[in-house]
């Protein structure tokens, strides 16, 4: 073989792929939009934008960054922290507030002293911004109902509704998803109105700090971020036809994809700023930003090994903090509406955990969490997921 | 004079244009002034080197992609400082070869593959080309050596580098070089002939 030919022959072995191409030139077209041309070059704008570079690459390096969390469980299973002596039943939420739990019986609300009450027969649940209210769902039935359970407005439709989301802010609009379609109604339920097709099995996700913006996956698989009260695309992304979760930062300059093997992190104009893989066999199963700040809690689960872990990543600063990990699965975390905690949900262990994010003070494990909220059910099914509300 | 740095000397009166092609110089001038073509130029005449490089080093399609993305972003960042007069091309090979190295060598110590197992991921979106198993014979055959070794023979016979360039890349003696090519080669097999060793 000469030396052309094996030339071929590893460019053979190693193809090019037009996706990740395109994907790269994005990314790198996006950062360059923050270099200073050096003619009008002025220092603090290059600092900046080395800084904003920085930044950009934070989360999904800092999810690539194994040997940080191997070093974080290394120590946590050295030490034997991370296996609390769990407490048998829910008698206060640690740091205050309200949860909203979606189980298998239906929704629940939990006060801060750990009174529980069942709202009703619900598939699932969104509460409005200042928990005053919460949007449920049952079958083809969207529902206001308030926290003693009481139902405001009821909305039928003639297809299921997959899933809902009330809009922050001022909580004028809900977003759900019924029969394939993105339909919008108004918190008082009025004016309800599809707005287009769109993947049935990914949530939308209002835009925090804007008026009515959404972000949402078209029904070609295709982030799109639109006003929705001007019928508006304000701009769309890459095709993510596997995405699992779309999430924005608290201050709505951020959004965050979750796909199973990478986070793609947007800023708020659409520019892509990162698109990470996670380390190989890792796949990202579940993630949350805090309330305030730049930090979002992963979840993530090495399939082989059937041992999950959760990091918290401060995007803007690219550090992560390995926060917990053991054998099974977890839920989806919540924050402490204060972010001072996270509830960090463990199926197979039937447990509740409550973290703080910095790593510092004493886990607290709640225990029986299925028989609490599916009581006299054979078997007990455990939450499906937790929001974690302002304090009353 | 190491040949790289006879180069990067020649470079100093490298011509603005090649066959009509903007020169490397040139194209890294503009792109300090702020030209966006140019560095979408500098992207299209540099990924596919970059991006199947790392593939090579490292057996995996998702690493390779942010290994190469990332030497990108780097030499973004450094280009308000790049001097003109060395070519562009060297660095930014050097930085994806070195980072593929490195992940290689994490991924050996997090034991998360076995063997000669090859990692292929997924493509992220519907509209990509389908995954594609990386079970080329000669795939194969290199992920039999180590990453340092990898990258010493896609540096020589993939991006075409002297064993005195790739020495100064990865800041080896070129007697190490020279050995880990003819290893490499060894690995190689049935693929090469005799006039390449």
């Amino acid at each position: 073989m000469s030396r052309r030919e094996l030339k071929r022959a590893l460019q053979r072995a190693a193809p090019e792929d037009p996706a990740a191409r395109e994907r790269a030139l994005r990314v790198v077209q996006s950062a360059y939009k923050e270099y200073e041309p050096r003619a009008r070059r002025r220092p603090w704008a290059v600092l900046l934008a080395t800084a904003v570079l920085m930044a950009a690459g934070a989360v999904g390096a800092a999810a690539a960054s194994a040997p940080k969390s191997d070093v974080g469980r290394l120590v946590r299973d050295l030490l034997g922290v991370g296996e609390p002596r769990p407490r048998p039943v829910l008698v206060q939420v640690p740091g205050g507030g309200r949860l909203l739990v979606e189980s298998g019986a239906g929704a629940w609300v939990v006060s801060d002293s750990g009174a529980k009450r069942r709202l009703g027969d619900y598939e699932g649940a969104s509460l409005s911004p200042r928990g005053l209210f919460a949007v449920v769902w049952r079958g083809r039935e969207l529902m206001a109902i308030d926290p003693k359970g009481r139902v405001r407005w009821s909305l039928p439709r003639p297809q299921p509704i997959a899933v809902a989301r009330w809009a922050p802010g001022d909580g004028f609009r809900i977003a759900y998803l019924s029969g394939g379609a993105l339909r919008i109604v108004y918190g008082d339920g009025t004016r309800d109105r599809r707005y287009g097709a769109v993947r049935a099995e990914i949530a939308p996700a209002w835009r925090p700090r804007a008026r009515h913006e959404l972000a949402y996956v078209d029904a070609r698989g295709r982030l799109t971020v639109a006003a929705v009260d001007a019928r508006r695309r304000l701009w769309r992304g890459a095709t993510v036809g596997r995405a699992a979760e779309l999430l924005w930062s608290s201050a709505g300059d951020r959004l965050l994809v979750l796909m199973p093997g990478r986070l793609l992190l947007y800023d708020g104009a659409g520019r892509l700023r990162s698109s990470r893989a996670l380390p190989a066999g890792l796949s990202a199963q579940h993630a949350v930003w805090a309330p305030r700040g730049a930090r979002v809690a992963v979840v993530r689960r090495d399939r082989a090994s059937n041992r999950s872990d959760v990091v918290v990543l401060n995007a803007a600063g690219g550090t992560e903090r390995f926060l917990f990990g053991r054998p099974g699965r977890f839920g989806p975390p919540a924050w402490a509406p204060d972010a001072s905690r996270l509830l960090l949900p463990l199926p197979d262990a039937d447990q509740w955990l409550f973290l703080r994010p910095d790593g510092s003070g004493r886990l607290i494990a709640v225990s029986n969490i299925a028989r609490q909220f599916t009581p006299g059910a054979d078997p007990p099914a455990f939450p499906r997921s937790v929001q974690w509300c302002c304090a009353p | 004079m190491p040949e790289i740095a006879r180069r990067e000397a020649a470079g100093r009166r490298r011509p603005l244009r090649l066959h009509g092609r903007l020169s490397e110089a040139a194209l890294v001038r503009a792109a300090q002034r702020g030209s966006e073509s140019a560095v979408a130029e500098l992207f299209e005449r540099h990924w596919s080197g970059a991006y199947r490089a790392a593939v090579l080093v490292t057996g995996d399609r998702a690493a390779a992609e942010d290994i190469a993305q990332e030497a990108f972003l780097a030499a973004l960042r450094a280009l308000p400082r790049f001097d003109l007069r060395r070519p562009l091309r060297p660095w930014l090979h050097r930085i994806v070869v070195n980072r593929a190295i490195d992940w290689s060598r994490a991924r050996a110590h997090r034991a998360e593959v076995g063997g000669d197992a090859v990692l292929d991921v997924a493509a992220l979106d519907e509209e990509s080309s389908p995954p594609r198993a990386l079970d080329d014979d000669v795939m194969v055959a290199l992920m039999r050596l180590g990453p340092e070794q990898r990258a010493v023979v896609v540096l020589r016979y993939l991006l075409d580098y002297t064993p005195g360039e790739i020495a100064a890349a990865l800041d080896l003696p070129r007697g190490t070089v020279n050995s880990r090519l003819r290893r490499g080669l060894d690995a190689l097999g049935d693929w090469v002939q005799e006039d390449l060793r």
